[in-house]
């Protein structure tokens, strides 16, 4: 293995492992969050910076390939899609009534523990 | 003419994402590819684009598009470090609030994509947008500064409403 391969394998694996926590992040930001729209921040998030990195680090790896276009253009459609599927999610509950959870109510829409 | 370019840049689109998706391996693939294309381009062209305006931009719109890109992903990035800190913090010291920002665009893909960029950055979500009115979610207070004090809608500006 020649040192740019080195390089470029540690740097996709560097790419892999930071989009894999920061899916666990989000994914423990739905569990700990204490209402609807501040979970929806969790989920979200998962996509744009975990999914991104996730897949920018596997078009590191593939190389010089025509699939790294293929990939290019999940992440695009990705950060194009989960974001207005988190708002349309937002917007449904936002127009139905829910009020968000603050400090100073507790518990206005949610259950505030 | 405005129309004609409007076509021509859809079809442009439309067969490079068909060529990445086939991987264009074989002469047959473009041979069905690129007729294609232009017939869905023409078509919705014709027909899609009638009553609103097309979301098409011009090549310095798109250079300054790409450097949208990237200082947003850097946004994203250092906020995503913000809220994973609140998210890990066993106090979790978050203090949701809802703002109401107003911005005035002329073209509709402005108003998506500053509602876009706004939830695509963690710690803010784009919960509702009628008319000028963008409502925000925010995670704590200080997430909104960027919304609040127009360096989002500056950006937008610049990428989109300037020729």
């Amino acid at each position: 293995m020649s040192l740019f391969e080195a390089i470029r394998n540690a740097a996709a694996v560097v790419l892999v492992c930071t989009g894999s926590f920061f899916f666990l992040v989000g994914t423990l930001g739905l569990i700990r969050f204490p209402d609807f729209y501040s979970r929806t921040h969790g989920a979200t998030k998962c996509d744009t910076v975990g999914a991104g990195s996730i897949l920018l680090g596997l078009a590191l790896l593939r190389g010089l390939h025509a699939d790294v276009l293929k990939i290019l253009a999940i992440i695009s459609l990705v950060l194009l899609t989960s974001p207005t599927a988190g708002h349309a999610l937002a917007r449904a509950a936002y127009r139905t009534g829910l009020r968000p959870w603050t400090r100073l109510v507790g518990g206005g829409g949610g259950d505030a523990d | 003419m405005k129309r004609a370019t409007n076509i021509g840049q859809a079809m442009v689109l439309l067969a490079g994402f068909w060529a990445v998706l086939a991987g264009l391996t074989s002469p047959g693939l473009v041979a069905v590819g690129l007729p294609v294309a232009a017939a869905v381009a023409a078509w919705a062209g014709l027909r899609l684009w009638t009553d609103d305006e097309p979301p098409v931009m011009s090549a310095r719109q798109w250079l300054r598009f790409a450097g949208y890109c990237v200082r947003l992903v850097r946004d994203i990035v250092s906020a995503a470090v913000l809220v994973a800190e609140k998210v890990l913090d066993p106090r979790m010291p978050i203090d949701p609030v809802l703002i109401v920002h107003r911005a005035r665009f002329g073209r509709e893909v402005s108003r998506v994509a500053l509602a876009n960029s706004i939830t695509l950055t963690p710690g803010t979500l784009t919960v509702d947008v009628d008319g000028d009115r963008f409502v925000v979610h925010c995670l704590a207070e200080g997430f909104a500064d960027d919304i609040r004090d127009g360096t989002f809608e500056r950006r937008i500006r610049r990428v989109f409403e300037e020729p």
